[in-house]
């Protein structure tokens, strides 16, 4: 285990580097995340259909995507397997309310990283996403993480 | 990476457990598997937290009686299925697919979940309007409790009601289905914030609105007039109707749902529709919607059927109870009655005359109680009482009947039209509130020297409560009521009912114990004061008070004697349908049938719950990581010894970085020093840093009890090989450590991970056995809970089993717990034999305390 300081440095540096794309037709939960988010120093987008999602990765890549399961039109699960094959490096964690027991297995079985229940707390979530940013190859755009880096 | 692993597998074997020659490639893919293993192992493991965490949550949720929604117990079921899905997946990986019978209990057991979970209270199919000729009792389930009880006592008791006829619940689903509106509703409803007021009266305002802009389907618009054609011919007239709610679920034990749901009196014919489908509307009233979730009702669990009965030209209304709503053993009848109609004496705002009638014949009137003409100096109101004896023993004497027929005490609405025929509205069973001794009876004490600010008045609900005033007259002061104020009002409206979830108590300067909110407060266990003149006048907002509803006294300040006094709140949740539901799915989860990994029952097919699922997924898994070096031939993994000055024989295998750099992977020996395992090293601290003075000095009768046992249980007896007789193993990685202890009769078991994110992190301990008799086994496990309790950890006890966990804390401080289990391990092995005495017991706990105390940093 590092240093707190020396993980919070090269974490902060980790996370400002990555792109989060929220996915959720709660419109006031995405924006009051995406502000809480970018305050972070993540850079992040919110949409709030599975169509405009699928839109949105094939136009820009993202590291992460935080995905709601319930989602008018095109469903969460539907939406996870389009983004894995347009971007198959990006880590999705489903993030829900109310999905079913199927709809969950079927997320990890179409290779969502992880799932979150709602609501969650804040800190679990930011942890969440350094694991999955840990995970994800953003790093590999930073410089080698040194101890003695200021 | 399996064909690969397979490959050395059989090579293994061919050469009779010889190592095979190995190439540096195939160490290097040895090396790879062994860290993909551990991965999965690492994963696992997270999963098995995140389960053990969710099945903590739910049991705990059910516990505590606080409110939970259908939302609660289906996010953690579905979250807790994924994790437990995630293990058997990881588990798979790590055994190349060994416990394929997994997937069949796991499927099983989310299988008859999901029934549970999606299970739908079922709509009676049948006519869409029902007369009130056809209603009866048996009919609950298609007109709600509210019209059927009216029926059965039209046609089974012979009293007289409003003529009519019910819109059913399946016209309601009719009306629902052709509009599709449910799913739109169920969306807004699950986006609701129920702390947010101002959300949940928009919200509350949107669906009703959406409800009653709806279309009314054909058929069913005009089959409602044709049964109003039909009932204005048998009236001889043109006919005005009363539309009351009547909803499934309402009036069921204990649960009145009162003043929720909308009634409206003086409908004419081209008003049927729209008021049909406003009351439909009202299921989704702000204060229904709180009353359900607090009550532990799912939306869907309630259906919403209506009643057109003609108008009643009541001349003199009101409500009584069969018993005193105080006192279940009660002797008397309890008439409150208002001039006019019933509505005002229901809502609370109007005055009433109170009489209580004798439950016996000749029904001798007790007590009168003439209100109306007290307070009023106006000359219009007659000096007489609003009901003459003769109606007051008439009345208790169908309020007696009325309990006879349905076997509970009754709250009856009715009136006496001007020709006296007396016309009962509504019967339903009467929520009581029973003072128990705790609660105190009225209070008399002599002692009691502290003067209170405001007494008198009525107890609408009994119990006791201190908080900040806070005086509602408006729906603004609604919006910012604070939670855990006193509800202070002039009028018990049942709109205040939305605050219900709220405030503490509730004071209002009118009012009595049969107003809607009476009924609402006591349901919710709530302590209600009413008919304290002026309080909102005398309170300000802000001001702390104590209401004792039982002594009717209102002190400044927080009394806590008096709080303590009080008895406990019950919990509101149990036996509600979301309750009962969750319930039924924690049998699916938490009970734990695989025990003991030795024994032959340990296997997938025995798992019945969850728990056993995760159960059986970690021990295998660890079992999985042990045995990789032996089945492989793969001596760097390999369990080493500890040498040196180390009490006991302890052996440790590296998981990945749990070993400092440079050391010879292939020696059979490993010091101290060699090990850089944080964890590890922490509970090695505990575990020497206080010599072990050997076995306690035995009592005799103590030692006796273990002979005797071992005698009897051929586990206990070292010369027999078992599980109790195996060795002693640290598992670790630099941040990771499971130690699985078997010293002589006990078997205990630590794992804990450390690291910067606190969701990662954890402690648990696991302790079972001994070789003493179950009373002081018990009696050491009991010592040991208290211990672990006052270090933070949560602590399950099962006879002489224990389990404690921390979660979510600092590796600082998790390294602190590890000392602690560490010492506790070593120190507490054998003193089961000592446990007679509880005076040994006592210097026991000192020392081990005193010990802690000296090696642990910040020592509560």
């Amino acid at each position: 285990m590092k240093a707190h300081n020396e993980n919070s440095r090269s974490d902060a540096n980790l996370m400002a580097s990555c792109s989060v794309l929220i996915v959720d037709d709660e419109k006031d939960f995405v924006h009051t995340l995406l502000k809480r988010l970018k305050r972070r120093g993540l850079e992040c987008e919110g949409v709030f259909t599975g169509e405009e999602a699928i839109e949105t990765v094939k136009s820009r890549q993202f590291n992460i995507v935080l995905l709601d399961m319930k989602l008018p039109g095109r469903d969460g699960n539907s939406t996870l397997v389009e983004i894995k094959k347009i971007q198959p490096d990006a880590e999705v964690i489903i993030l829900t309310g109310h999905a079913s027991a199927d709809d969950g297995i079927a997320g990890m079985k179409n290779g969502a990283m992880d799932y979150l229940m709602k609501p969650v707390e804040f800190e679990s979530l930011l942890e969440m996403l350094l694991k999955a940013v840990r995970k994800t190859d953003c790093s590999h755009s930073l410089p080698v993480r040194d101890k003695g880096e200021k | 990476m399996n064909s690969f692993l397979q490959k050395l597998q059989d090579m293994s074997r061919k050469i009779l457990g010889l190592h095979p020659h190995m190439s540096d490639a195939d160490i290097q893919s040895l090396r790879t598997s062994f860290q993909d293993h551990y991965k999965s192992f690492r994963s696992l493991l997270t999963a098995n937290n995140n389960a053990l965490e969710l099945m903590a949550g739910m049991e705990q949720t059910l516990r505590a009686g606080q409110p939970f929604s259908m939302a609660f117990v289906r996010g953690h079921c579905t979250a807790l299925t994924v994790n437990i899905y995630k293990m058997i997946q990881h588990l798979q990986e790590l055994s190349n697919g060994k416990y394929g019978g997994l997937t069949h209990a796991f499927d099983s057991i989310s299988g008859r979940m999901e029934e549970i979970l999606s299970r739908q209270p079922k709509v009676a199919e049948g006519k869409l309007i029902l007369s009130m000729s056809e209603v009866d009792i048996h009919s609950t389930d298609r007109v709600g409790g509210k019209m059927a009880n009216l029926g059965e006592i039209r046609n089974h008791i012979g009293l007289d009601v409003p003529d009519g006829f019910v819109i059913t619940a399946a016209a309601t689903k009719h009306f629902m289905d052709s509009n599709d509106l449910q799913d739109e509703i169920n969306r807004r409803l699950k986006l609701l914030d129920h702390n947010n007021l101002e959300e949940l009266y928009t919200t509350s305002a949107a669906i009703q609105q959406l409800i009653a802009n709806a279309p009314l389907p054909e058929d069913l618009e005009n089959l409602i007039k044709k049964h109003y054609e039909e009932l204005a011919a048998r009236n001889n007239a043109r006919i005005l109707v009363s539309m009351r709610s009547s909803a499934l679920g309402e009036d069921s034990s204990n649960i009145s749902f009162a003043g929720q749901y909308r009634t409206q009196l003086n409908v004419s014919d081209e008003f049927l529709g729209q008021t049909y489908k406003e009351i439909v509307a009202s299921k989704y009233k702000s204060q229904a919607i709180v009353y359900r979730t607090q009550r532990g009702f799912r939306h869907q669990d309630v259906i919403m059927c209506v009643g057109c009965l003609v108008m009643v030209n009541g001349t003199v209304s009101g409500v009584m109870y069969s018993r005193s709503p105080r006192d279940p053993r009660s002797d008397w009848v309890v008439i409150n009655a208002a001039p006019g109609l019933a509505g005002n004496v229901v809502d609370g705002s109007a005055l009433t005359d109170l009489f209580r009638v004798s439950r016996n014949r000749p029904h001798d009137i007790l007590t009168k109680e003439l209100r109306i003409k007290a307070s009023s100096t106006s000359p219009d109101i007659p000096e007489s009482a609003t009901l003459t004896d003769t109606q007051a023993q008439e009345l208790a004497l169908i309020a007696v009947r009325l309990e006879k027929h349905f076997g509970s005490p009754q709250d009856i609405e009715w009136s006496i039209e001007g020709s006296g025929r007396i016309v009962i509205l509504q019967s339903r069973p009467l929520a009581q509130t029973a003072l128990s001794p705790a609660g105190g009876t009225e209070h008399t004490d002599p002692e009691e020297t502290q003067p209170s600010l405001l007494s008198g008045g009525v107890t609408a609900s009994a119990g006791v409560a201190c908080g900040p005033v806070h005086i509602v007259r408006s729906n603004i002061d609604l919006l910012q009521f604070p939670k855990d104020a006193v509800l202070v009002v002039e009028h018990p409206l049942p709109d205040w009912a939305t605050l219900l979830a709220r405030t503490v108590a509730v004071v209002s300067e009118t009012g009595h114990v049969t107003a809607h909110l009476a009924t609402v407060s006591r349901e919710f266990g709530l302590p209600a004061l009413f008919g304290i003149a002026d309080a909102t006048k005398k309170l300000c907002n802000g001001d702390i008070i104590t209401v004792d509803a039982v002594s009717r006294r209102i002190y400044k300040g927080c009394r806590p004697d008096l709080l303590e006094a009080a008895p406990p709140p019950s919990n509101l949740m149990a036996g509600s349908p979301v309750y009962r539901l969750l319930e039924e799915v924690l049998k699916l989860v938490t009970p734990l049938n695989l025990i003991n990994p030795a024994s032959p029952y340990f296997r997938p097919s025995s798992c019945e719950t969850y728990h056993d699922l995760t159960r059986f997924c970690h021990e295998k898994a660890v079992t999985e990581m042990f045995s990789f070096s032996s089945r492989y031939g793969f001596d760097e993994k390999s369990a080493k010894q500890l040498y040196g000055d180390v009490p006991f024989q302890w052996w440790v295998i590296d998981l990945e970085d749990g070993f400092r750099e440079g050391l010879d992977v292939k020696d059979r020996w490993v010091r101290i020093e060699d090990i850089v395992s944080l964890p590890m090293l922490a509970i090695w601290e505990g575990m020497t840093a206080v010599p072990w003075k050997g076995p306690p000095p035995v009592d005799l009768k103590g030692f006796g009890s273990i002979l005797f046992r071992s005698t009897m249980n051929p586990n206990l007896d070292p010369a027999v090989r078992s599980s109790l007789t195996a060795k002693s193993y640290f598992l670790i990685s630099k941040n990771f450590c499971n130690l699985s202890v078997r010293l002589g009769y006990h078997f205990s078991l630590v794992e804990t991970h450390l690291s910067d994110l606190l969701t990662e992190n954890y402690v648990s301990f696991q302790f079972k056995g001994g070789a003493a008799d179950d009373s002081r086994k018990f009696i050491r496990v009991q010592l040991l809970k208290d211990i672990l309790e006052q270090y933070d950890f949560r602590v399950e006890q099962k006879a002489d089993a224990l389990t404690a966990r921390i979660e979510k804390k600092p590796a600082p401080f998790l390294i602190e717990r590890l000392k602690v289990l560490g010492y506790l391990l070593i120190h507490t092995r054998q003193i089961d034999m000592v446990m007679g005495e509880q005076i040994m017991v006592e210097n026991y706990r000192r020392s081990i305390l005193a010990d802690l105390g000296n090696i642990i940093n910040n020592a509560p």
